[in-house]
């Protein structure tokens, strides 16, 4: 279809949204199966208005958006060294990656327990749950990145008397920065999945928290407020990595896509 | 090699009398094999030490052992467990399955029309950023008891990883492909069912390989909120009533569920897209 000529409706686009607010508007209205038990936009617009003009909103954000950059980060000066030297030394290859194998299946919710048991502080607790969930995504699309390196690079690198370290820095670090940055962009969307279950079950304060706060203290509303806000928010930090990876490596558009 | 070598040995009429025997390429295969085998004992050998050795240290917070954990595990109402572990791989399979059925007919029909794909996928487009995990409050109001409740939630997981690789599946194939059967004369039909999808599958496989993982991992999330059975809800309960080595007991089972459930996604890919491998 690439050269098939694609039509497009924006309009359509439009009329797809306003159908499905539509929609649930109606089925909350008329209480259709257990419709009547979920808000209904304008009590989800009505609570918008009343949470984003409160501090706890800001409050909230920011604790959530800490977490997540806390931990991405954390997970990124350890997941990426530790991809690149996995890729590229076999000894060290066999020593570590049958551990991270083993480790690998365990999902980020299932740390929760032992997430709060190792770490005297909830706060520290929620990182340690997020890092986990970002941690496996950028660890193993370091070591594609480095194992997709073309043989011949390393092999020219050395003809012309590059050193070990320069191997690294300008084979192998350079060659698999577009993997990398997939595996970045990957962990931040889980990084958010796992923030929103650990505030839930262990938090205090952030966004999740909030969701969960709302639905105990039946402010259904504000239920949906803070689904969209943390959409909103993920979204927007999904797009600057995007963004920052197609200014890093402007060579291969295509990996990083739109 | 070593065969080669010796079946033109044997039709020279040159038998290798006396000579060591070399080893052959299943030989030395195996000891690659076993090679690989000893480093990955090793690897986990060295992890468990590590693991036992935090464990004796003396600190504020208490990791249980590996011997502790060990031990929790062989003194385990076994029946429960099980039944734990069967109830969590019943509530993912049925949620994955509804999920399938429902995103790859969706998906094609996105990838295969611009019409269908402007008017379904913006909503699809809209939710994606919201992670599955924030709909659990919506979803315990709207659904009347902990099961549905669950299986919703791992439907809803595992519904946006096949959606979007059926489009891509189904929308990135040549079209030098669909050219050609139309200048054979295929019909829309023909081609569709030995074009368009066989084309697609290996992607919606990726899609249903992604997905299966973030099953897993919902209904872990709604079994330690809902805390009725279940491998999460076990585990949630181990924590509460701090039997600490049980988390842990936990954790091992639902990774290893959940890697033989993705060995099986992968299985099933084996057969049904014979022609990848």
């Amino acid at each position: 279809m690439a050269t098939r000529a694609r039509q497009s409706y924006p309009a359509l686009r439009v009329v797809s949204i306003v159908l499905m607010i539509a929609t649930w508007a109606l089925l909350v209205e008329f209480r259709v199966y257990r419709f009547g038990f979920i808000p209904s936009p304008s009590s989800v617009v009505r609570a918008a208005a009343d949470y984003l003009s409160q501090k706890d909103f800001l409050l909230d954000a920011a604790a959530s958006v800490y977490r997540v950059l806390a931990a991405w980060g954390i997970s990124a000066v350890i997941g990426i060294p530790l991809g690149l030297l996995i890729g590229w030394k076999r000894w060290f290859r066999d020593l570590t990656f049958p551990v991270i194998e083993l480790l690998r299946p365990i999902p980020p919710i299932a740390w929760i327990p032992a997430g709060i048991l190792f770490f005297p502080q909830i706060e520290l607790s929620v990182i340690f749950i997020c890092f986990i969930g970002s941690f496996f995504p950028i660890v193993l699309n370091t070591i594609l990145g480095v194992k997709q390196i073309d043989q011949t690079y390393f092999r020219a690198a050395r003809c012309l008397g590059a050193s070990d370290r320069e191997v690294f820095r300008d084979v192998v670090a350079r060659g698999a920065t577009p993997s990398i940055l997939i595996g970045l962009a990957v962990g931040m969307g889980i990084n958010w999945m796992a923030l929103v279950a650990a505030e839930m079950i262990a938090g205090e304060h952030g966004l999740g928290y909030m969701i969960w706060e709302s639905y105990s203290l039946a402010r259904y509303p504000r239920i949906v407020v803070g689904m969209i806000v943390i959409g909103i928010i993920g979204a927007g930090m999904s797009a600057v990595i995007r963004l920052i990876g197609r200014k890093l490596v402007p060579w291969q558009k295509s990996l990083i896509g739109s | 090699m070593a065969k080669v070598a010796d079946r033109l040995l044997a039709t020279a009429g040159a038998t290798p009398a006396n000579e060591p025997a070399r080893p052959s390429v299943s030989t030395t295969l195996l000891i690659a094999q076993l090679r690989a085998l000893g480093s990955q004992v090793l690897a986990v050998a060295l992890f468990v030490l590590v693991w036992w050795l935090v464990s004796t240290l003396p600190s504020a917070i208490h990791i249980p052992s590996p011997v502790e954990v060990a031990t929790s595990a062989l003194s385990l109402d076994f029946r429960g467990f099980l039944g734990d572990m069967l109830l969590s791989t019943w509530r993912v399979g049925l949620g994955f399955i509804i999920a399938a059925l429902v995103a790859i007919p969706l998906g094609i029909v996105m990838g295969y029309s611009p019409l269908a794909r402007d008017l379904i996928f913006p909503p699809v487009e809209l939710f994606r950023p919201i992670p599955p995990i924030a709909w659990i409050p919506l979803a315990i109001l709207f659904f009347p008891g902990a099961e549905w409740m669950i299986i919703f939630l791992t439907f809803y997981g595992a519904f946006f990883p096949i959606v979007y690789n059926t489009i891509a599946g189904v929308s990135g194939i040549r079209s030098n492909y669909i050219c050609a059967a139309k200048s054979l004369g295929a019909s829309e039909w023909t081609i569709f069912w030995h074009v368009v999808l066989p084309a697609a599958l290996p992607i919606i496989f990726t899609g249903l390989h992604i997905a299966i993982s973030v099953a897993w991992l919902m209904v872990v999330a709604g079994e330690m909120i809902a805390n009725q059975g279940g491998v999460g809800a076990m585990t949630w309960q181990a924590y509460q009533t701090t039997q600490y080595p049980l988390i842990f007991v936990g954790m091992a089972a639902i990774g290893i569920l959940g890697y033989l459930s993705s060995v099986a996604v992968r299985l099933l890919a084996g057969i049904i897209i014979r022609w990848e491998q």
